[in-house]
């Protein structure tokens, strides 16, 4: 399987338009569902949403003289208005590749959204992913939450979680928390992963989101953020029988919804596409597209 | 309550002399650590001496005196306690110390609230005057003694309000076992510092700990978020330091608001003038003394006047418009004469007939 579309998920898929994005295989000219993913725009600006944001500080005593520095974490509202990918699901049998072409074909379609369907305040996507939790116990929730609002943490993917994620964070300290004052499982588990989610990790720094400075307020769990993502160029489709393309493109065909990711060359004069990848994803000689180079 | 027809021992207070160092030196040893600000080296003790001198004899005031007291049982005729003052804590730097503060966290949709304590480094006190040093052998704990040490001092700031603040301040050690372990240092000091607390207590050596907030964070520490037994530290009383304390509390000194940055022991403040020995003080003309015990007699502090030969002792007397009837071997051991002008404010029994 070397070909993958990303598209909009339909409305008949329990999602508007433009809510999500799913990615389908090809083997031959039959798609095969791999997985999907929602996107929520403007987070945080009608119910309030909150993070840790975990900075340094940094002191020295003179007279001894010692130095020193200590994370702390600020309770804030910085990711306000960002757009979220959440909800990513994946076919267990899918490939790694199809979760990377998940991932670049909706940051390029939600790039090359025309400017007046962005949303303003929408500079930044981010994704987070669960931190440490087994049941209702999560060392950071243990170590922290649990000392302002003594009561378990609801299971991840409860209903009520995200509801309980931003009433626990009015109880949760509003001036800066020293870490090194947490015990040393809560210190631990500050941006740290669950180990089921370790593939995705490596898929998203794969596709260039980077680790954020920013947790989760209730399991310390991390926030990637999408790094700008590299300029699309504006290519021509020159050949179409070139079948010994070894490098990897996203093509995001002008004045189509979709995202292709395809076994193409580049060159001065345009791309060289194989006839069969051309038809999968209804391109001719002279087509323009949006076009990224992703691998060799 | 002391019988007020039956003199006390005679006790003496004054400012401490070069002749005491050995006194000192066994004072500053006996104690357990973050007992005293008396370090345990002798040069060090003979500085601090020689820098009570100075403060006593100098005119100019400048903020940076300490002054060091001893009592002596002169009965026994030997120095049994010692206790300070300094005239401006934190003087040319600053004085830090945790302000307890709390804030009530409240969510409508889980309708739930929270009281949290929080510790806030400050700079609050610096420039009050500080109650330093206290320290009795522990045969004296049950005399007036101690009473004598700590309340006669606040006389000697009351005759001399322009060398001290209108606020005064004293520490009292926190929980801390025989080794110097201390669960507050433990959970706080030890995060930012890497340091045991008697290390830091022997870094500090009597100097301002604001070294050692050059290192703490600037922002609140949730108490909720420290160990239990830090937790209950926090403000607790060293019980060594029960007797010191008491008998502030007693003068009117309040607890609440600070506590230490090493050991989260409580810090007494207080306005003077709020002061059971300060408020309740006058001035007399000695009298002779007569034989016969009365109804109005009192068991008093009773201080003289000066500032370099200060002297203080408890009595019992009688007091009355016309002056205060004092024995003649209470005013030898005060150095007044028939006609002086003595200190005098009631400590038990009876209250003053006022002037």
């Amino acid at each position: 399987m070397n070909a993958y579309r990303i598209r909009p998920l339909a409305a008949a898929e329990g999602h508007t338009a433009e809510s999500g994005f799913a990615v389908e295989g090809f083997t031959g000219t039959q798609p095969q569902a791999l997985g999907r993913v929602r996107v929520a725009e403007q987070i945080g600006v009608a119910t309030p949403r909150f993070w840790f944001y975990v900075g340094h500080v940094a002191y020295r005593a003179d007279d001894l003289p010692l130095s020193r520095h200590d994370r702390v974490l600020f309770l804030g509202n910085d990711y306000a208005g960002a757009r979220e990918l959440l909800q990513l699901q994946m076919d267990p049998g899918a490939p790694a590749a199809a979760l990377e072409a998940l991932l670049h074909g909706t940051l390029a379609l939600l790039q090359a959204l025309p400017e007046e369907a962005q949303h303003p305040l929408a500079s930044r996507t981010i994704v987070e992913l669960p931190g440490l939790q087994h049941g209702a116990h999560s060392p950071f929730w243990d170590g922290l939450c649990a000392r302002f609002y003594a009561h378990a943490l609801p299971p991840r993917g409860a209903p009520e979680r995200a509801r309980h994620e931003a009433a626990v964070a009015s109880l949760l300290p509003r001036q800066p928390v020293v870490v090194s004052l947490l015990d040393q499982a809560a210190q631990d588990a500050i941006g740290a992963i669950d180990a089921g989610h370790a593939q995705v990790a490596a898929a998203l720094a794969r596709c260039g989101f980077r680790r954020g400075l920013h947790v989760n307020t209730c399991d310390g769990g991390p926030v990637f953020e999408a790094q700008p993502p590299a300029h699309g160029v504006a290519m021509t489709l020159a050949g179409i029988a070139d079948t010994q393309a070894t490098e990897r493109w996203l093509l995001v065909p002008e004045g189509v919804r979709e995202a292709w990711i395809l076994p193409a060359r580049g060159g001065e004069s345009g791309l060289g596409l194989g006839s069969d990848h051309a038809a999968l994803a209804g391109l001719a000689a002279g087509d323009r597209c949006l076009a990224i180079h992703l691998s060799t | 309550m002391m019988n007020p027809n039956r003199q006390p021992p005679r006790l003496l207070l004054r400012p401490i002399r070069e002749d005491d160092l050995d006194a000192l030196h066994g004072f500053a040893g006996a104690s357990a650590h973050g007992l005293t600000t008396l370090p345990d080296d002798r040069s060090r003790l003979a500085a601090r001496i020689e820098r009570s001198l100075q403060s006593f004899a100098s005119d100019d005031v400048s903020g940076d005196e300490a002054y060091l007291f001893v009592v002596e049982d002169l009965a026994a005729g030997r120095v049994v306690g010692v206790s300070g003052i300094e005239a401006q804590a934190g003087f040319g730097d600053r004085f830090c110390s945790f302000r307890n503060e709390f804030m009530v966290h409240r969510s409508q949709a889980l309708d739930y609230a929270n009281r949290i304590h929080t510790l806030h480094l400050c700079h609050d006190l610096t420039g009050v005057t500080l109650l330093t040093s206290f320290y009795i052998e522990p045969g004296y704990w049950g005399t007036l003694a101690p009473q004598l040490l700590s309340r006669a001092r606040l006389l000697y700031i009351a005759q001399h309000p322009e060398r001290f603040s209108d606020r005064i301040a004293a520490e009292h050690p926190g929980i801390a076992d025989e080794r110097g372990s201390c669960p507050f240092w433990e959970a706080v000091g030890r995060r930012f510092f890497g340091l045991d607390y008697p290390t830091v207590e022997d870094l500090a050596g009597g100097r301002s700990k604001a070294f050692i907030a050059d290192v703490m964070p600037t922002f609140p520490i949730y108490v909720p978020l420290l160990p239990e037994a830090a937790q209950w530290a926090i403000g607790q009383l060293h019980p060594d330091a029960e007797l010191p304390f008491s008998i502030l509390v007693d003068e009117g000194f309040e607890t609440d608001a600070y506590v230490d940055i090493f050991d989260g022991g409580p810090i007494l403040l207080s306005r003077p003038m709020l002061l059971r020995t300060i408020a309740g003080r006058r001035l007399a003309r000695v009298d002779d003394s007569r034989e016969d015990a009365g109804a109005n007699d009192a068991l008093c502090l009773l201080a003289t006047t000066g500032r370099t030969d200060f002297r203080a002792t408890l009595a019992v007397v009688r007091a009355s418009r016309q002056g205060v009837a004092l024995g003649a071997e209470t005013r030898a051991d005060l150095g007044v004469l028939r006609h002086d002008v003595v200190c005098l404010s009631a400590y038990a029994a009876a209250t003053l007939e006022p002037a």
